[in-house]
C-alpha cells in the first residue's frame, strides 16, 4: 500500500487504529456501565455484585453495538 | 508449603487464568481471518466486519476479567 | 553495573522499582534522565540540521537517513492513516518518532541503559502533546459543538440508545486514548528494564553463589541478556512507530469528515 502514493485517502481504517478503538471501547464500555452499576447497587440495595455483573454486561453490549456501527461496516 | 498462607493479592493470578482462554480464542479469530482472506482475497471486507465482532466478543471475555481484577478488593 | 564481580550482599537483588531512581547528578534538579533527553533532543536537532544543511540531488549518507526516516514517517505513518491532508503534520511526526526512538534506544546503550520513558513523566508529556494536538485539530477544523457532536454522537441509532452510548464515546475519545497512548510506550519501556535487571544481575548473583553448578549455569542468564537486549531493539522501535501511528490515526479521525 505504501507504494502507491496516489492512493484515495479512504475512509477505511487502518488495522491499528481499529485493533486500538475495538479495546478502547470495550474497556471504556465495561468500565463506565460497571461503574454505574456499582453506584445503582449502592443506592438500590440489591445483593452486592448484581449491580457490577449486570452493569458490565450492559456496557459490553452496548460496546460491542458501538463497534459494529462505527467500525463494522 | 501452606498455601493458605499466601499474603497479598490473589487477583493477578485469577485474571493471568482468565485471559488464556481469551488469547487462545483472539489467536483462532485471527488465524481464520488470515486464512480465509488468503483463499479468497476478494472477500476479506467482507470477512473483516466478522473478523471485528468476533475479537470484540472475544476480547470483552478478558476485559471482564481484567475490571473485576481491579474492582474486586 | 561495573564489570567486576562482587559478592552477592552488594547486588541489588531482586530488582525492584528502586532500581530506576538512580542518584542525582547535581542538585534534585539535574538527574540522569534530566541529562539523557536534553541529550536526546541535541541529537534530534543537530543530525537534522547537519543532514539539511547542505541538501544534494544525490544525498550524501546523513542525508539519506534522514530522508528515508522523514519518508517512512511521511507515507507509511501521516499518509497511510489520514491520507493527503497529513503530510502538513509529517514534520512534527518525524521529530516525535525520532526522539522517542532515541530515547527508547537510551535503555540498550552501554552507559546509559535506561530509557526516560521508563518513568511515567515522559509518556505522559507526549502523550499530552498529542491529546491537545488531535483535539485542537478537530476543534479548529469543525468548531467546538460540531467536534463534540462528532465525537461522541453515534449517527443512526434509536435515540434511548444514545443514553447508553455516549458515556462509552467520552470515556473512549477523551480519557482512554491519551491514557492507553502513555500507558503504552511507559509499560514497554519499564517491564524491557525490568527485564534486562532479572537477567544481568541475576547472572552475577548466579555467578557469586557457591555451588559450581549454580555457577555454571549463570551462562544462560547471561545469554538470554543478550537475547532480550536485541528484543529491547526491537521494542524500542515498535513502540516509537506505534506511538507515532495512533497519533496520527488520532489526529486523523478528528479530520475526517463527518459520515
Amino acid at each position: 500500500m505504501a507504494d502507491n502514493p496516489d492512493r484515495e485517502p479512504s475512509d477505511a481504517h487502518s488495522s491499528e487504529g481499529v485493533a486500538g478503538a475495538v479495546l478502547g471501547y470495550l474497556l471504556a464500555g465495561i468500565l463506565v456501565w460497571g461503574f454505574l452499576g456499582w453506584l445503582a447497587e449502592g443506592f438500590l440495595g440489591v445483593p452486592a455484585g448484581v449491580g457490577i455483573a449486570v452493569g458490565m454486561m450492559l456496557g459490553a453490549a452496548a460496546a460491542i453495538y458501538l463497534i459494529m456501527k462505527r467500525l463494522g461496516a | 508449603m501452606d498455601v493458605l498462607a499466601l499474603e497479598g493479592s490473589i487477583n493477578t493470578v485469577g485474571y493471568g487464568l482468565a485471559a488464556i482462554g481469551p488469547g487462545i480464542g483472539v489467536a483462532l479469530v485471527f488465524a481464520a481471518y488470515i486464512q480465509a482472506s488468503a483463499r479468497q482475497p476478494e472477500s476479506a471486507g467482507f470477512n473483516r466486519t466478522w473478523l471485528v465482532l468476533g475479537f470484540a466478543l472475544v476480547e470483552a471475555l478478558a476485559l471482564f476479567g481484567l475490571v473485576l481484577a481491579f474492582a474486586i478488593g | 553495573m561495573s564489570g567486576q564481580l562482587v559478592v552477592a550482599q552488594d547486588l541489588p537483588w531482586p530488582p525492584s522499582v528502586n532500581d530506576f531512581y538512580p542518584p542525582a547528578v547535581a542538585g534534585p534538579w539535574v538527574t540522569k534522565f534530566t541529562l539523557m533527553v536534553w541529550l536526546a533532543v541535541g541529537l534530534v536537532i543537530i543530525f537534522y540540521m547537519a543532514a539539511y544543511r547542505n541538501p544534494k540531488l544525490v544525498p550524501s549518507k546523513g542525508q539519506w537517513l534522514a530522508e528515508s526516516v522523514y519518508g517512512l514517517v511521511r507515507d507509511n505513518i501521516a499518509r497511510e492513516q489520514m491520507g493527503n491532508a497529513g503530510i502538513r503534520f509529517a514534520p512534527y511526526f518525524t521529530v516525535l518518532f525520532s526522539f522517542i526512538l532515541i530515547t527508547n534506544f537510551f535503555s540498550i546503550v552501554p552507559g546509559l541503559q535506561i530509557s526516560p520513558n521508563s518513568h511515567i513523566a515522559f509518556p505522559i508529556v507526549l502523550s499530552a502533546i498529542s491529546y491537545v494536538l488531535y483535539l485542537a485539530v478537530g476543534v479548529r477544523k469543525h468548531g467546538l459543538l460540531k467536534y463534540l457532536k462528532m465525537s461522541l454522537i453515534l449517527p443512526g441509532v434509536p435515540w434511548p440508545m444514545h443514553f447508553l452510548l455516549v458515556p462509552i464515546e467520552f470515556l473512549q475519545n477523551f480519557v482512554v486514548r491519551p491514557v492507553t497512548l502513555a500507558l503504552r510506550l511507559f509499560a514497554n519501556m519499564f517491564a524491557g528494564h525490568l527485564l534486562l535487571l532479572v537477567f544481568t544481575v541475576g547472572g552475577f548473583v548466579m555467578l557469586s553463589a557457591d555451588n559450581l553448578f549454580v555457577q555454571v549455569t549463570s551462562v544462560f542468564s547471561f545469554a538470554m541478556a543478550i537475547v532480550m537486549a536485541f528484543f529491547e531493539a526491537l521494542v524500542a522501535v515498535l513502540q516509537a512507530y506505534v506511538f507515532v501511528t495512533l497519533t496520527a490515526n488520532y489526529v486523523g479521525t478528528s479530520l475526517a469528515e463527518e459520515h
